[in-house]
This record gives C-alpha cells, sequence and structure tokens, in this order.
C-alpha cells in the first residue's frame, strides 16, 4: 500500500478514536450531558444548556437522539443525566420498571385547537365536525403518549372514540405530504407544520381555543435519579436554570423573541422566519402542570394496552417537584 | 453440533449476565423471558399474524429485485457496454437510503403497499445485478472456449455452458438479495406500517415494552435464517455439482 | 454509449413528468433544479464540512468492517467446520435491520461516533464476509488440483492459487460492503447525529424542503460513486487476465 493512502488511514483512524475515547482530564467544573430532540418543543432544554447553565457555571454537552425512548434509556443507564420527552407510556412503563429516571418538571404544553390538523381539500364538505372522521385515517407522530390522548379527548367531544378511526403513525413531516395526497383526513400535528400546511393551502385548523381552555402538558424533563441524589446541588442548580430557560420562554412574548428563535435554530435547522410565523407553544412560568391530566395519560395508556403493569401509579411516583419547588420559592413566583 | 456452539454460548452469558444484573434487564431481558413471551405471542395468534404481513410484502419486493435483478446481472456480466453504462447510474443510487423516499414514493404511488414493496425492492436489486455479474466475470473462460470450439453459439452458449457455470453466483446473489430485501421490509415497517414484524419491531420500543421488540427481532433473525436455509437446500437440489472446496490443508 | 442512453432518459422523463406536474413537482422537483441547488450549496461551502465528517465515518467503518470480513469469509469459504459453526449464526443476524438495533447500540455503546461508526461497521462486515465466503467456497476444485500438481502448498496455493480466484468475489462484496456501509452510515446520521450528509438530509426533511433534500442525495450519490469506481479501478487492475473480452 502507498504511504500516501496508509498515512490518510491513520489520520482517520486517530480522528475516528478521539471521537470514541471517553473523556480523559477529569474536569473542574461540574459537567451535564443533556439529551434532545431537534424540534422547537423543545426550546426550554435547548435553551437550558446552550445560555442558562452554562451561564451558572456549569459545562453542557448537547446530546441529539432520535426519539423519547433514546433518551429514557441513556438517562436510565446514566450515560446522560438530563433528558426530555413526551409524557406517555415509555415514560411510565420506564419508572415501572424501576429505571432511576424521575420527571421533574414539564417542557411544553399544547392546545387541541393548535394540533389538530383537517385537510382543507375535505373541510366543509366530507368532513364538518369531528364526527365526521368515524372510520377515516388520522395521523398521530406516536402511540402511547399526550398526542393520543388529546386525539381520544377530541373524539369524545362527538361520541367517538380512538377504536372509531383509523389511527396511522409517521413522523410529523411526513403529515403534510399525506395530508395533501388524502392518505390521512386529519391528524394531531405540531408546529411547525400546520403552519407549513396552512401556508400551502394544504390544511387548516378549524377548532377555536375556548376561553377556560387548558393546554394538555405533552412532554416533559427528567434526569436520572441516583445522579441528582448524588448531586443534590448541581441538580438544584439545573432546576433552577431550567426555571429560568421556562420563563425566557413564557414571559415577555418569549417563544417569539429573535435571541430565543436564533438558540431553536441552532438546535433544530428549522427556519427562523418558519418558527416565527408558527403558533406558540406553552409553558407555565412556574413550571406548573395538571396532575389529574397525567393521571388520565396513564388510565387510557392502560386501557390501549401500552402499559406493563396494571395498578395506576400515582403521581407522586412519576414526579418529583422537590426540586421545582424549591426553585421556584427561591426565585420568587412570576 | 457445531453450529450450536457458539449462540449457545452467546444465550447462555446474556442469561447470566441479565440474571444477575451486569446487563440491565429492562433493555436485555433475560433470553428465557423472551422466549417465554415468544412462545405465548405465537399461541394467540398475533404473531403469526405479523409474520404473515411481513412475509407477503418480502415475496412481492424479492420477486420485484430478483427477476430484473438476475436479467440485468447476466446483462452486465456478458456484455462490456452494458456494464459501463448502467454502472454509473447504479452506483449513484445504490448508497441512497431508500427508506428515507418512503413518504414521498406513497405520494406518487398512492397505494401503501406497492410503495412499500418497490422501496424495499430497491437496494436487493443491486445486490442480486451486481452478485450475478461478478459470476458470469468468474466463469472460468477455457471452459467456454472449449465450449465454442465445439460449435456452441448464440442461446445454445447461454443455456449449456454460460448459465449453469453462473448458477451459484446467481444463487449466492439471490440469498444475500432475499436476506437484504428482509432488512429493507422490516425498516420500512419501522418508518411507515401500522402493521408486520417491523411495525411491532418499532412500537414495542415506543413505549419501551422491550420485551416484545426482542420477540419481534428473533422472529426476524429466525425467518432471515430459515430463507437462507431454505434457499441453501435448494441451490443443493438444483446445481448439486457446485461442491465445496472443502479443506485446504498445508 | 447504449449505456449510457439509459440514464439520460429517465432524468429526461423525470424532468418533463415534474415540469408538466404529472407528478407534483414540490415532492419530485425537476433534476434540473436539483443539480442548480446542489451546485449553489456547494459554492456557498455548506456541505463540506458534513459531507468530510461522513466521508471519515465511512472510511473507518469500511476498513474495519472489511479487515474483519475478508479473512473470516476466506476462512469460512475453505474451512468447513469454522463455515458450520458460524453460518448459522451470521444468517440469523445479517436481516436484522442494524438501524433496529441502533437503539441497542447506543445503550451499550453510548451516543458518540463509536455506536455509528460500529453499526456502519457491522452492516457492511456481514455482506463482506458472506460474499467472501461464497466466493471462497466455488473455487474451482481443478484449479486448486492444478495448483498442488505444481507443487504448491500452504500458502503458496493460498497466495498464488486461491486468493486470486476468489478475489472477483471478494472485490464485489468489497463494493457492496461500501455502498451499505455509506447506507448506514447515512442513515444514522439521519437518525440521531448532529453532523454530516444525513443529519443534513434530516434537516431539510424537517424544512420540507424537497429540493435541498434530494441535493444532498445527489452528493450522497456521487461520494458512493465515487468510492466504488476507486474499487472497481482496484478490480480492473488485480483481474487484467479475467477482462471478458467481446
Amino acid at each position: 500500500m502507498p504511504t500516501s493512502s496508509r498515512a490518510t488511514i491513520g489520520v482517520l483512524l486517530i480522528v475516528a478514536l478521539l471521537g470514541v475515547a471517553p473523556g480523559a482530564t477529569p474536569q473542574a467544573k461540574p459537567s451535564v450531558r443533556i439529551g434532545y430532540i431537534p424540534t422547537d418543543s423543545f426550546a426550554a432544554v435547548c435553551l437550558l444548556g446552550d445560555r442558562h447553565l452554562p451561564a451558572a457555571g456549569v459545562s453542557v454537552e448537547m446530546v441529539r437522539l432520535a426519539g423519547g425512548p433514546e433518551i429514557l434509556s441513556q438517562v436510565a443507564t446514566g450515560q446522560l443525566q438530563v433528558g426530555a420527552a413526551g409524557m406517555g407510556a415509555a415514560g411510565f412503563n420506564a419508572i415501572a420498571s424501576g429505571l432511576p429516571v424521575e420527571f421533574v418538571a414539564p417542557q411544553h404544553a399544547g392546545y387541541l385547537a393548535d394540533y389538530f390538523t383537517v385537510r382543507k381539500a375535505s373541510w366543509g364538505k366530507e368532513i364538518k365536525r369531528i364526527g365526521d372522521l368515524k372510520g377515516k385515517a388520522i395521523a398521530l407522530n406516536i402511540r402511547g403518549a399526550a398526542v393520543e390522548w388529546m386525539m381520544e379527548e377530541a373524539l369524545k367531544t362527538d361520541g367517538l372514540t380512538l377504536k372509531d378511526v383509523q389511527v396511522k403513525i409517521m413522523p410529523f413531516p411526513d403529515m403534510v405530504p399525506a395530508l395533501e395526497s388524502g392518505a390521512v383526513e386529519a391528524g394531531i400535528v405540531s408546529e411547525p407544520f400546520p403552519t407549513l400546511a396552512e401556508e400551502r393551502g394544504i390544511a387548516v385548523r378549524p377548532l377555536s381555543r375556548p376561553a377556560d381552555a387548558k393546554a394538555t402538558p405533552i412532554t416533559a424533563l427528567f434526569w436520572n435519579k441516583d445522579w441528582a441524589a448524588k448531586n443534590p446541588e448541581l441538580a438544584q442548580t439545573v432546576m433552577a436554570a431550567y426555571l429560568k430557560s421556562a420563563r425566557d420562554l413564557a414571559l415577555d412574548n418569549g417563544w417569539k423573541q429573535p435571541r430565543n428563535i436564533e438558540v431553536m435554530v441552532k438546535y433544530t435547522g428549522a427556519k427562523a422566519d418558519v418558527i416565527q410565523k408558527a403558533r406558540a407553544h406553552v409553558l407555565d412560568p412556574n413550571l406548573e402542570t395538571d396532575p389529574a391530566v397525567l393521571e388520565s395519560m396513564q388510565k387510557l395508556a392502560g386501557e390501549m394496552g401500552y402499559l406493563k403493569y396494571k395498578d395506576p401509579l400515582p403521581v407522586g411516583k412519576i414526579f418529583n417537584f422537590t426540586y421545582r419547588d424549591r426553585a421556584v420559592r427561591e426565585a420568587g413566583r412570576k | 453440533m457445531i453450529p450450536l456452539i457458539l449462540p449457545a454460548l452467546v444465550l447462555g452469558a446474556w442469561e447470566i449476565a441479565s440474571a444477575t444484573g451486569l446487563l440491565r434487564p429492562v433493555f436485555f431481558p433475560r433470553p428465557s423471558t423472551i422466549a417465554t413471551l415468544l412462545v405465548a405471542q405465537i399461541a394467540d395468534g398475533t404473531l403469526l399474524g405479523q409474520l404473515g404481513l411481513t412475509l407477503a410484502r418480502l415475496a412481492v419486493a424479492f420477486v420485484l429485485a430478483a427477476v430484473p435483478g438476475v436479467v440485468v446481472g447476466l446483462a452486465m456480466g456478458m456484455s462490456r457496454r452494458t456494464r459501463e453504462g448502467l454502472d454509473p447510474l447504479f452506483a449513484l443510487i445504490y448508497p441512497i437510503p431508500s427508506v428515507l423516499f418512503l413518504p414521498l414514493v406513497s405520494f406518487a404511488l398512492r397505494a401503501e403497499e406497492v410503495a412499500v414493496a418497490v422501496t424495499a425492492a430497491f437496494t436487493s436489486f443491486f445486490i442480486v445485478a451486481y452478485t450475478t455479474m461478478t459470476g458470469v466475470q468468474q466463469l472460468d473462460r477455457t471452459v467456454l472456449e472449449a465450449a465454442r470450439h465445439f460449435g456452441a453459439r448464440g442461446p445454445r452458449l447461454f443455456l449449456t455452458v454460460l448459465l449453469p457455470g453462473t448458477l451459484p453466483a446467481i444463487f449466492t446473489g439471490l440469498r444475500l438479495g432475499l436476506g437484504y430485501t428482509l432488512i429493507v421490509v422490516v425498516a420500512v415497517e419501522m418508518v411507515g406500517a401500522q402493521r408486520g414484524l417491523g411495525a411491532q419491531l418499532w412500537l414495542s420500543w415506543q413505549i419501551l415494552r422491550v420485551e416484545e421488540m426482542y420477540v419481534a427481532l428473533v422472529t426476524v433473525a429466525a425467518l432471515g435464517a430459515a430463507l437462507t436455509w431454505g434457499v441453501e437446500r435448494l441451490r443443493r437440489r438444483l446445481i448439486p455439482w457446485a461442491q465445496d472446496i472443502g479443506e485446504v490443508g498445508a | 454509449m447504449i449505456g449510457a442512453a439509459l440514464p439520460l432518459l429517465l432524468v429526461a422523463g423525470w424532468e418533463i413528468a415534474a415540469r408538466t406536474a404529472l407528478v407534483s413537482p414540490r415532492y419530485f422537483p425537476p433534476p434540473t433544479v436539483i443539480a442548480a441547488m446542489l451546485g449553489r450549496l456547494l459554492t456557498a461551502g455548506e456541505f463540506w464540512g458534513d459531507a468530510l465528517t461522513t466521508l471519515a465515518r465511512l472510511a473507518v467503518a469500511f476498513l474495519v468492517a472489511a479487515l474483519a470480513g475478508v479473512p473470516l469469509g476466506l476462512g469460512m469459504g475453505l474451512w468447513r467446520p469454522l463455515r458450520r459453526a458460524l453460518e448459522p449464526a451470521m444468517a440469523m443476524l445479517y436481516p436484522l435491520p442494524k438501524v433496529a438495533l441502533l437503539p441497542l447500540f447506543l445503550i451499550l455503546l453510548g451516543v458518540g461516533e463509536g455506536a455509528f461508526v460500529f453499526t456502519a461497521a457491522v452492516t457492511a462486515f456481514f455482506q463482506i464476509a458472506t460474499s467472501t465466503a461464497g466466493g471462497a467456497a466455488t473455487i474451482d476444485p481443478r484449479l486448486v488440483e492444478a495448483g498442488r500438481n505444481y507443487g504448491a502448498r500452504g500458502i503458496a496455493l493460498f497466495r498464488k492459487v486461491i486468493l486470486p480466484a476468489a478475489l472477483p468475489a471478494v472485490l464485489t462484496g468489497l463494493r457492496l460492503g461500501l455502498g451499505l456501509a455509506l447506507i448506514t452510515v447515512i442513515a444514522v446520521e439521519f437518525v440521531a447525529a448532529k453532523s454530516g450528509l444525513g443529519h443534513l438530509v434530516f434537516r431539510y426533511w424537517q424544512m420540507l424542503l424537497t429540493g435541498e433534500m434530494y441535493a444532498a442525495f445527489l452528493l450522497i450519490g456521487l461520494m458512493g460513486l465515487g468510492a466504488t469506481r476507486g474499487l472497481r479501478a482496484l478490480q480492473r487492475r488485480a483481474l487484467a487476465w479475467q477482462e471478458w473480452r467481446h
């Protein structure tokens, strides 16, 4: 083999090994590895890792993963310390299996009116009301999670259940061509895709938000229980920084502020103007979330046969709000 | 007995590691647990339903890949012009993960099952074609020249010398192609299907019912092994003269 | 140039179909648009960093797969006991979509280059080993006998007779393995990486920028074409005596 290619291979091997080798020197600074999914609903976690946690003197590595189960499993095995994912069967099963994971705060919530998307070609014609969805194909991005619960609640308002519709699972981007081609009539679609679909004249969001509507909690922040127990101060620092991140978004129209959108663009690759046009996600500035909804979601997951266990877990076993409560106490309520 | 040693060792080690917690049983459940669930799912019929669906898609996709694959492979092996013309196109398309095309192919083809089959057939077609082509190229030229000397030409040469000579390679190609078609069918089911082994695999992982994911994995592996074994038996019956070379001693 | 006609026909067909809206140009943009986009993105420098990252991952994965797969394949093809011991395991592991195993690899290896490269290497490894074993097992026994008659034994027999006879199959296996390694690297980048062409494809997919997405595919295809062409040049030099003359 000629020398030049031997050298090239050598260089490549070294580059690869450097990537693989574990961090050699122990850090003086505390460090945290955070798992995220590249979607703007994860803005709070992105701000945590990009802005407030480094500002608190913690070094952060943001790790991109494909989905909730991957993040849950990485946090459970301690390869990541912190992560976020959809509230759903995966989280419930993980905790019931005894994995050292605890949910500690909500990450984002949403209103059905912002998610429920219908084919423009059908709305007002074959589909005039939710009840007309009987037997039709509707899109969800995942089973056993909040979006399924949202769909069930929407169907219940007009006397239907999930068993009355044809559920098709597909990632959010695929829902746009699916709505366009008629492969599905409706779906629970997360921003920016409903906005994209509306702009292209493919779909509409026909529901309006009632005055007393409550946003459904969709994703939540969690971390490794053992890590938190061994590093309670670091965990509290993380929570305090997370509270700041949440307030960056929740207050003063934060979801639309350029400096926040910049961070979202950095981690999701979405375009700034698209995020600007899309409807904002929801997050409570005091990180409050409704436990009754969580119990209802667990119940639905059980009915659909997703859970590995029979008796519902009490919310106290799923969520540990002590860090959140202390952070809010120390920062003051907003 | 030999073929069983390695898998038995691995499974034994895994069982112990999982039982003692060396491997987290949540993510790596004990093989005995998986086996129990497997039996239960066979007994209540759910697994066979999923298996049947995947098999059906596999059959369609494989035929779509194999028939053109062998034909094109033979053509490329026999004619340099064909080879040099098609090769750039093939080499360009081959490395693209066809799974990503699925939503767009579904849009163009409307019928979901057709889209699944077409997407799954793609890469396997190239594998069959290339392996067949190599088989032609690997033919012993002295045999061909001898046949020509004896007056064999055109179709006769093809049927009596070329085809039999290439059959071993074609079978290797079909075996690999079948295996790879299974991979892509399962991968496509993971991405875009509601039922089938791939769909079960994916869904179970999404809700962290890991034992069920392993049941699907084991079934896919068993299916692949069964198919390989089946093709090998077929090969032995159709072209028994292609012997293994056996030991090569010092 | 009969062979060149087919690709040109296909491209022309697509161009016409997209421009006349026979297929939706939103999801199947005309090839001319795609090519223009690729040119733009290349000159804007956006692709280079990601392309290099993908290439590096591919190179390491392929090397590992080849270094493990060829010797093992030769061993399996030539020595029956080894083949019988390993074949069932290989047959069972081959049909598993390695992307399905990615979550498990991530648990075992953690997120990072190791898992990405490993997944691609494993996929290519099975291909290379199986092709090589097939080639080694179907060597014409008369060649070996002839070699033995001329006094070749052991290593000399291996180098002068077995290896050259198996070479076409080995190289085909390597070529297919390279393609598979590239597919797997792209797929893994699409799913879990923050860099690389596969990740770029993911971003465009998320933004539903199909034109840019196809441009990225085109670049991936060109990369694959270049790599396999390199292997073919090697094959041609190594198999000079096997050229099929028409």
